[in-house]
């Protein structure tokens, strides 16, 4: 046993203490890829600049952003042994999840006539959900190169965790471009496609995850 | 650590072997003896594979402590799904096998997730090693409830330790 010191001890060498820039700035670039992506591959939609300004939209980015920042968070904390976990990432991403779907119910209640005459066949729900999944590609990746190098305790919830922060980022990105900016086809479809990324992504890649 | 962080080997080999010293008692607490030298030995290598997980502002057992129970969980999951695979096999059965892949410390709390019945067939065969016959007598299940119930039992314990829920 002694020989295993002996071992470990010749081969050490310095190494920087992980710290949440890792994970950040990982994340921030891709961000800017998966923009990049759906600005090369379906476009902006045109009037993106003024859609910035309406309600909608800020409750859209709002809602995504907090669920993609909280569960970044969580993630770093899942990543790494022995952290002691805040209690404002799951406050966050409970919030984010909640004013959305609540949102969307309450609109669809207001005036459900009007509310479904927005609501476009379910092929343009899909077409967005699969553009949501591609352009999680570039957050997926980012997650995964910080958490291979860490040492997640819960593997599952880790996994689960990357599908979240992927998804809501792809859906971040892909905000921009969806040209139906109604709260009801938001939580349906965007937050099916991070739905389904979070829950394929605990299945595939907890085993992945071990250590 | 902070130091063997920064490449301080001698702080690094003070460090170790008190890391050394302790996890032989966490691991002979929570395992039988022929698992101890194997779980210290892959902590150890852990640690050394992941120091850099380790934040020098933060207290440093919460980190080893967090690491040594990750691995002991890992061992345990593993000893469970070779345990469900062998059942499988008729001879393994035969023999009842006591300690032989499951050891009593160590099953013991997992024990009680599980339906009595199930606890029941596993602890008579697997812990106290008696045969599927035996074990149907002394449990009054018929021997192949016994082997529905232990096969059962080891699928769930697997897949509690799988989604870590177990405490």
């Amino acid at each position: 046993m002694n020989s295993l010191i002996d071992e470990l001890v010749a081969d050490l060498k310095p190494v920087k203490a992980v710290t949440p820039t890792a994970l950040a700035r990982r994340l921030g670039i891709a961000l800017l890829a998966s923009l990049l992506l759906v600005t090369a591959g379906i476009g902006l939609r045109p009037d993106w600049a003024e859609a910035l300004l309406t309600p909608v939209m800020w409750w859209n980015i709002g809602c995504t952003g907090l669920v993609g920042l909280s569960g970044a968070a969580m993630l770093y904390v899942a990543a790494l042994p022995g952290r002691p976990a805040p209690r404002w990432p799951v406050a966050g991403l409970l919030a984010g999840a909640g004013l959305a779907l609540a949102t969307a119910i309450t609109y669809l209640a207001s005036d459900p006539a009007e509310a479904l005459s927005h609501a476009r066949g379910p092929m343009d729900g899909l077409r967005c959900g699969a553009w949501i999944l591609l352009a999680s590609v570039p957050p997926l990746l980012a997650c995964l190169a910080f958490i291979r190098r860490s040492a997640p305790v819960r593997p599952a919830r880790a996994a689960l965790l990357t599908g979240l922060v992927s998804g809501s980022f792809g859906a971040l990105a892909f905000a921009l471009h969806c040209p139906e900016d109604t709260p009801l086809h938001v939580a349906a479809w965007h937050v099916l496609a991070i739905g389904v990324l979070a829950v394929s992504a605990r299945a595939l890649l907890t085993r992945w995850l071990r250590w | 650590m902070a130091a063997a962080q920064r490449g301080d080997g001698e702080a690094y080999r003070a460090l170790l072997s008190e890391v050394q010293v302790w996890l032989v008692g966490f691991f002979r607490r929570r395992s039988p003896p022929a698992w101890v030298d194997d779980l210290v030995q892959d902590t150890m290598l852990a640690l050394h594979q992941h120091r850099h997980t380790f934040d020098p502002s933060l207290p440093f057992m919460p980190w080893l402590s967090t690491i040594a129970r990750y691995k002991w969980v890992d061992h345990l999951r593993r000893r469970l799904r070779a345990a469900e695979v062998e059942l499988t096999d008729e001879t393994a059965l035969a023999g009842g096998d006591p300690f032989g892949t499951l050891a009593a410390h160590a099953i013991r709390q997992l024990l009680a997730e599980l339906p009595p019945g199930q606890a029941l067939a596993i602890q008579t065969v697997k812990v106290e090693g008696f045969s599927i016959d035996e074990a149907a007598r002394r449990t009054g299940q018929s021997p192949s409830l016994v082997k529905v119930n232990i096969h059962r039992g080891l699928r769930r314990l697997a897949a509690l330790l799988e989604k870590d829920e177990l405490p």
